[in-house]
């Protein structure tokens, strides 16, 4: 146990980095289990990460209201983006998404500011972390979430079911933007300010290349992908300045090679 | 000048669109490549023709490159865990790796003739001889593309594998040789979009230039129609004017508040409403 503790807190950048993109991969997760590709999700945590910071730091809020606070206004975003772009078919969702995102990174970006006294410890980032996958858990056997699920298969025998796609969407885009909120609220609170470089293409790659390396069947594959990604650097510390080239290429070979991600490979390997 | 080169790249994003049905996110390296490639050989003293025909070469190569290992595996699936969407997880892995590799080795060459750093500002609009060149050039591969489309066997094929991909086999035409070859076609018109950047400003920033330019083409995208070639072409320049003309109207110019209004209306309000876009009905197979 001191062994496990010590190693911890030496490598508390890894396992803090670890759980910050699992919760980044599973919001991106949410909303591919709804059919839909988001691009977009680092702009709710730079919402979450921007509304916590400026609450906690300005206002004076406790960090756990301010966390909620920001979560719920990354909600809202992603409710009020839903209200459009539900209807949309599957490219254009992506390309709008997409698109945004990129624009976000170079219009929205403010300056480095806040500074809080006490920042969280990192526990609490696998506190949450544990919270909102049983939470998701919970959902993908709720009856909503396996409505979800038939939706991203084939819309139309979901529509033709009596369950309203767009609302399912809707749902899967709130709750993607919530989810991504809860980890900029952390990111900002783990750093004690906000910084609008936690929040670009590259974080925007690696939580798509969590779920994509991890597989995308399941909502434990974000959760191992993120993993995977954090160890890498780790193992082979010469690569780990040139992280967003990993990860990029890591998405490319899965996407193409194995698009089922680790989780198919384990899942074949357990039934042999 | 902007909408003559955000419309060669929406031109080429849509032509992408038309043949294989998904959008290639990577479109854009073809245009990076170009602009990168031109300077890099006037750097070296190659004549400017040398420069400008190994730029859209290596933009259009780059551009059937990407299209084999990044978008061809996924047109070969059958549908499956995530449908339409592993074509556009793979061309934004593609895209990702080009934009690391060139942030993470500082692949930008000197700038030539001492030109001003390239920026992009939404006031630009001042215009001497080479940004009369590019209008020029812009609109000429533009009305070029067009009419490659709407009179030669090539455009004729394109037109084809867009229609109907199995009957377009049935009748003869190699699918997969015509989308290489529309690939390669749109990357090179990708390819002078950059070196005219390239060569209009002296400078080409890979990522500075590049990941804005791509937003306006999507704009442009989503405006025309993500099938339709005139569509993108027409959406393009509305974007630029969207772009550049708060900054002509108002006596303080363009704010950014004003282009993310005009933003925000491409891409979130018009899918909701046109989601084939404004000029769907002028579809590739139709053009």
């Amino acid at each position: 146990v001191t062994a496990l503790a010590h190693w911890l807190v030496v490598h508390r950048e890894f396992v803090d980095g670890v759980g910050i993109d699992a919760l980044m991969g599973l919001s991106v997760w949410i909303v591919l289990a709804c059919g839909r590709l988001s691009l977009c999700n680092y702009l709710f945590a730079f919402v979450g990460a921007l509304v916590t910071i400026d609450l906690a730091s300005i206002e004076h809020w406790p960090i756990v209201f301010a966390a909620v606070a920001g979560a719920l206004s990354a909600a809202l975003c992603g409710l009020l983006l839903g209200l459009v772009l539900a209807p949309v078919a599957r490219v254009p969702f992506a390309v709008a998404t997409f698109a945004l995102g990129l624009m976000a990174q170079y219009f929205l970006a403010p300056t480095k500011f806040g500074g809080i006294a006490h920042t969280v410890p990192p526990a609490s980032i696998y506190i949450v972390l544990l919270f909102v996958t049983a939470v998701v858990w919970l959902f993908t056997k709720s009856r909503t979430g396996l409505a979800s699920a038939a939706a991203a298969l084939d819309e139309r025998a979901a529509a033709s079911l009596g369950y309203n796609v767009e609302r399912l969407r809707l749902i899967a885009l709130t709750k993607g933007a919530f989810v991504a909120g809860i980890a900029g609220s952390l990111i900002a609170l783990h750093r004690g300010s906000f910084d609008p470089a936690d929040f670009g293409f590259d974080q925007n790659v690696r939580a798509l290349a969590a779920v994509v390396v991890g597989g995308t069947g399941s909502f434990i594959g974000p959760l191992l992908g993120a993993a995977l990604l954090g160890a890498i650097p780790l193992a082979v510390p010469s690569i780990a300045s040139s992280r967003a080239i990993l990860d990029a290429a890591l998405l490319l070979a899965f996407s193409i090679a194995l698009p089922g991600g680790l989780a198919s490979l384990l899942v074949k390997v357990w039934r042999r | 000048v902007w909408g003559g080169i955000i419309a060669l790249l929406a031109f080429g994003y849509s032509l992408i669109c038309g043949v294989t049905g998904t959008v290639n996110l990577a479109h854009p390296v073809s245009m990076g490549i170009g602009g990168w490639i031109v300077l890099l050989l006037l750097d070296r003293g190659h004549p400017i023709w040398y420069a400008v025909i190994g730029a859209i070469v290596a933009g259009g190569t780059a551009g059937v490159i990407i299209d084999r290992i990044a978008l061809w595996p996924g047109r070969a699936r059958p549908a499956g865990w995530l449908g339409s969407n592993v074509s556009i997880v793979s061309s934004f892995a593609a895209l990702a790796l080009w934009a690391a590799l060139t942030s993470h080795y500082h692949w930008q060459p000197h700038s030539v003739t001492g030109a001003n750093r390239f920026e992009l500002h939404f006031s630009l609009l001042g215009f001497d001889l080479n940004r009369r060149f590019a209008v020029g050039a812009c609109g000429f591969v533009a009305v070029a593309g067009l009419l490659l489309l709407r009179f030669t066997r090539l455009g004729l094929a394109f037109r084809a594998v867009a229609s109907n991909v199995m009957a377009a086999r049935a009748a003869g035409v190699d699918s997969e040789l015509t989308i290489a070859t529309a690939t390669f076609v749109a990357s090179a018109f990708g390819a002078i979009a950059g070196l005219l950047i390239a060569l209009s400003e002296g400078y080409f920033g890979a990522q500075s230039v590049v990941m804005p330019i791509q937003v306006m083409a999507l704009a442009g995208l989503v405006l025309g129609g993500f099938r339709s070639p005139v569509g993108t072409v027409v959406g393009a320049y509305v974007v630029a004017a969207a772009l550049v003309l708060p900054a002509l109207l108002s006596p303080k110019g363009g704010s950014t508040e004003t282009a993310i209004g005009g933003f925000l209306i491409a891409f979130a309000i018009l899918p909701r409403f046109f989601p084939r876009g404004l000029f769907s009905r002028q579809s590739l197979r139709t053009s």
